[in-house]
């Protein structure tokens, strides 16, 4: 439905990205300054590539080969801005309207009521952005940008200034939007668990690249390398290298550990003896075990930081020869009370929780 | 009583039509730069801007070549029968020509301040350049606008210089009320030249306390970031 | 930020001393006369000032050239001024009344007459003052009569001449009759009204009418000593060379004749 190639150079910048995306929500994950705005922007025509090819559902919007560039106004692209760009001096109403000049009068009035009963907003026509919250605001950003029944709809960040509660609610809202709108939608979030709920697929973007693009599920579980594992959450990461393949079953050994790990995966066949790999596990996949075993590794306390329901801890594996590498372990209160500082403990690693990447 | 209202009618006269071609030519000019990403932006902009900092005599000896009977486009006029220098036309000339950089330079600040995704929202909506200046960007800088045009109304009204040099002193056609000051002053007559004063001194009062206005009128249409 | 405050607090301070410098130069010898003078005398005046310097190296004159009036209202406001040469009787009558000038000192020294003049490329067909009544003359460049001679003249001949009304429409007043010299030279208007004397030092303009012996022989062009000089010997000197044959051959040069006492 959507096939974006993009190329530029700026000063101190290169994108060089490269995707597709079908109906539902594509998550496009990634750090300040990675190239996911302009990635946006290039598909929206707000920016032009200096390279590259833009088609949504089947409509050439943008090709360079072919000196193809259709002015903004004319592509048929929804745009949800960051801070939602609501026009300050139309109400609500002519906020929404403004997308449907050349609609039928009598269309417009019920485009218009059955967007505010679709985003929740109905009853606040008459209001002008400033007399909306935040949430209100947003919610006029997408109608305003579905009125006139985009192609594709790209949201920048639409979450990033709401509260946790209005955050949750809103990202339930925008999985219902697809009942009501069928083409791709792409969104913008540094935020990887929203990224994880609301994507059925997730492009992990890395100074100007797409480094990886998947189902979430193989993203999150199979990043492809570290700056992926990094960028969802995965931050135990550790040099193995692989000493013995046995089915699903992988030997590696953790040189600074001086420990032998055994890894389940199911792409066992992709590896060989003696490569070096990395190894990595979701702080969150760390649990607790009161004795020595495979997999598990004697490990100190050395910070511990207590949230509500769950403690973030910092852990010094002892036989670590490099003093300086920690695990970190998310642990949940129900499972183990908050362990004190310089406590000892025992880690065990689940060998089909670990991870093992190519670099 | 003559001596008073010929300067005055001369000066609404000359500072009506003034503001309402600069008002265009501004608004123009700005919209056209604050887009404008040429080569050339910077060079332009500084002539736009050039009378402001010029001193006021040599514009208008500048605008005497080039309007005179012996300058380009005096004498293409003059082969058509009209004589712009000492002219009513004149002071019309003069004071745009001084009173365009100020309109020029605050309209495009005023354009500048909108945001630009607000512009760009407006885009992704189908609408084009024009729809998007005139329903965006001049009601959201509005106040700047107007207070380019109050600005531009005031400077010309207190043009003098090159007045003087293009359009000369001519009682009840080109005397403006600042001309009809200097000359009073350099009769001596103090009286004439105080009441004169006072005029300009009401009119540019009234002008400044319409920018306050419309600046408070302003901060009402800025966008709140409710949290 | 420290060194530029000093600096200008130098400067000011130096402003501020050099007029006492200059007074106690005078007490050294030099003296600076400042000449505060008709507009339509400027050229013969320098030649006559440079002349009068060559012979006493130890003055120093300064002139000042603009309308008549305006340097009488200079006066009044206490411009530093030692002699004031007008080109009208009113204007020194004015500061006489006043009390601003040494009444004893005052003398005559020139005479002038008006004329009318146009542009030299100028192909309108117009040999007297009348004239400027026709339909082709859409603008004419005289002084303004409250405070340029030149003007009040020229007014005083247009009643003489009972034309003023009809030629109120199309009259443009100048500050100094030098501006109403440029008009004319510049072509810009069509005729205009300054001094033979005017006249005679451009090229650029041709005179096609002299004012009548009623209006000419009125105008005087009186000098004298301001009261408030603060070197009144040796504005004595300067005043007596004015009226002596060899600045009056310099006068004479230019079209100016001497004024008979």
């Amino acid at each position: 439905m959507l096939k974006i190639e993009a190329k530029k150079e700026l000063p101190g910048f290169s994108l060089d990205v490269r995707l597709t995306a079908e109906s539902g929500i594509l998550a496009i994950l990634g750090p300040s300054g990675s190239g996911k705005t302009m990635t946006l922007q290039s598909v929206a025509g707000l920016m032009k590539p200096d390279e590259g090819y833009v088609e949504v559902n089947g409509r050439v919007l943008f090709d360079s080969k072919n000196k193809i560039n259709l002015p903004v106004q004319k592509r048929k692209v929804g745009f949800v801005f960051q801070h939602y760009a609501l026009f300050p001096h139309l109400n609500v109403w002519d906020n929404i309207a403004y997308g449907l000049k050349d609609t039928p009068k009598d269309e417009i009035r019920a485009k218009i009521k059955q967007l505010l009963e679709n985003m929740n907003i109905d009853g606040l026509e008459g209001r002008f952005p400033r007399q909306l919250s935040a949430g209100q605001q947003q919610r006029v950003a997408i109608a305003r940008a579905l009125a006139p029944e985009p192609d594709v709809l790209l949201l920048d960040e639409p979450f990033s200034a709401l509260d946790p509660v209005l955050k949750e609610r809103l990202e339930l809202e925008l999985m219902d939007l697809q009942n009501v709108f069928g083409g791709s939608i792409l969104f913008v979030t540094h935020d990887l668990n929203e990224g994880y709920k609301l994507g059925s697929n997730v492009a992990v973007y890395h100074s100007g690249a797409i480094i990886q693009h998947d189902t979430k599920e193989n993203v999150f579980s199979h990043p492809v390398n570290r700056d992926v594992a990094k960028m969802t959450g995965m931050r135990n990461l550790i040099e193995g290298v692989i000493t013995g393949i046995d089915g699903k079953n992988i030997t590696v050994d953790v040189p600074s550990w001086g420990e032998s790990l055994r890894v389940v995966s199911d792409r066992a066949a992709n590896y060989f003896l003696n490569q070096e790999i990395i190894l990595g596990i979701r702080p969150e996949y760390i649990s607790l075990t009161d004795k020595p075993g495979e997999n598990t590794l004697a490990a100190a306390v050395s910070h511990k930081m207590e949230g509500i329901a769950s403690s973030n801890y910092r852990l010094r594996i002892k036989s670590d020869t490099s003093e300086k590498r920690y695990l970190e372990a998310v642990i949940s209160k129900s499972s183990a009370g908050p362990l004190p500082e310089d406590s000892d403990c025992y880690l065990h690693l689940h060998p089909e929780l670990l991870v093992i990447m190519a670099e | 009583m003559t001596d008073y209202l010929e300067p005055l009618l001369v000066s609404l006269k000359t500072v009506t039509v003034t503001t309402a071609v600069t008002f265009f030519l501004g608004i123009a000019a700005a919209r056209w730069m604050a887009r404008y990403e040429g080569r050339f932006k910077s060079l332009i902009d500084g002539l736009f801007i050039l009378p402001l900092v010029l001193p006021p005599t040599v514009v208008g000896y500048i605008l005497l070549l080039v309007f005179g009977v012996n300058g380009p486009i005096g004498k293409t006029l003059l082969a058509f029968g009209e004589k712009i220098v000492f002219s009513w036309e004149a002071t019309v000339i003069a004071a745009t020509v001084m009173a365009f950089p100020i309109m020029y330079m605050t309209a495009k600040g005023a354009f500048e301040q909108v945001e630009p995704n607000i512009e760009a929202a407006a885009r992704t909506l189908g609408a084009g350049e024009w729809r998007v200046f005139w329903t965006v960007t001049l009601p959201l800088a509005k106040a700047g606008v107007i207070a380019a045009t109050v600005l531009a109304f005031a400077r010309s009204l207190g043009e003098f210089g090159a007045t003087l040099m293009l359009a000369g002193n001519i009682a009840g056609k080109t005397q403006t009320i600042p001309i009809a000051i200097y000359f009073a002053i350099q009769a001596g007559d103090m009286d004439k030249a105080m009441v004169l004063c006072i005029i300009v001194l009401a009119i540019s009062f009234v002008s400044l306390a319409a920018i306050a206005y419309w600046k408070g009128m302003a901060a009402k249409m800025k966008p709140v970031k409710v949290s | 930020m420290k060194r530029l405050i000093k600096i200008m607090a130098f400067s000011i301070a130096i402003m501020m001393i050099m007029p006492l410098a200059a007074c106690t130069a005078n007490e050294e010898g030099n003296i600076t006369l400042n000449i505060s003078s008709a507009a339509s005398v400027t050229d013969a005046l320098n030649e006559v000032n440079s002349v009068y310097m060559d012979a006493n190296p130890n003055v120093t004159i300064v002139a000042n050239y603009a309308a008549s009036g305006t340097l009488q209202t200079q006066i009044e406001q206490g411009a530093t001024c030692d002699v004031f040469i007008s080109a009208a009787a009113k204007q020194m009558n004015n500061l006489e009344n006043g009390g601003l000038i040494l009444s004893d000192t005052r003398i005559n020294i020139l005479k002038n007459s008006i004329v009318l003049i146009v542009n030299k490329n100028s192909t309108l067909e117009i040999d007297s003052f009348e004239d400027l009544l026709g339909g082709a003359i859409s603008l004419i460049a005289v002084g303004d009569p409250s405070f340029v001679p030149a003007g009040t003249y020229a007014y005083q001949l247009f009643e003489l001449l009972e034309i003023t009304d009809d030629l109120e429409d199309k009259l443009m007043q100048g500050s100094t009759v030098r501006d109403v010299l440029a008009y004319v030279e510049t072509g810009n208007v069509d005729a205009g009204i300054v001094y033979s004397t005017d006249a005679a030092i451009t090229d650029g303009v041709k005179i096609v009418a002299t004012a009548p012996d009623e209006i000419n022989s009125k105008i005087v062009y009186p000098a004298a000593i301001v009261k408030a000089s603060e070197n009144v010997d040796a504005a004595s000197e300067y005043l007596a060379f004015l009226s002596g044959s060899e600045a009056m051959a310099i006068f004479e040069k230019y079209g100016f004749s001497a004024a008979v006492e």
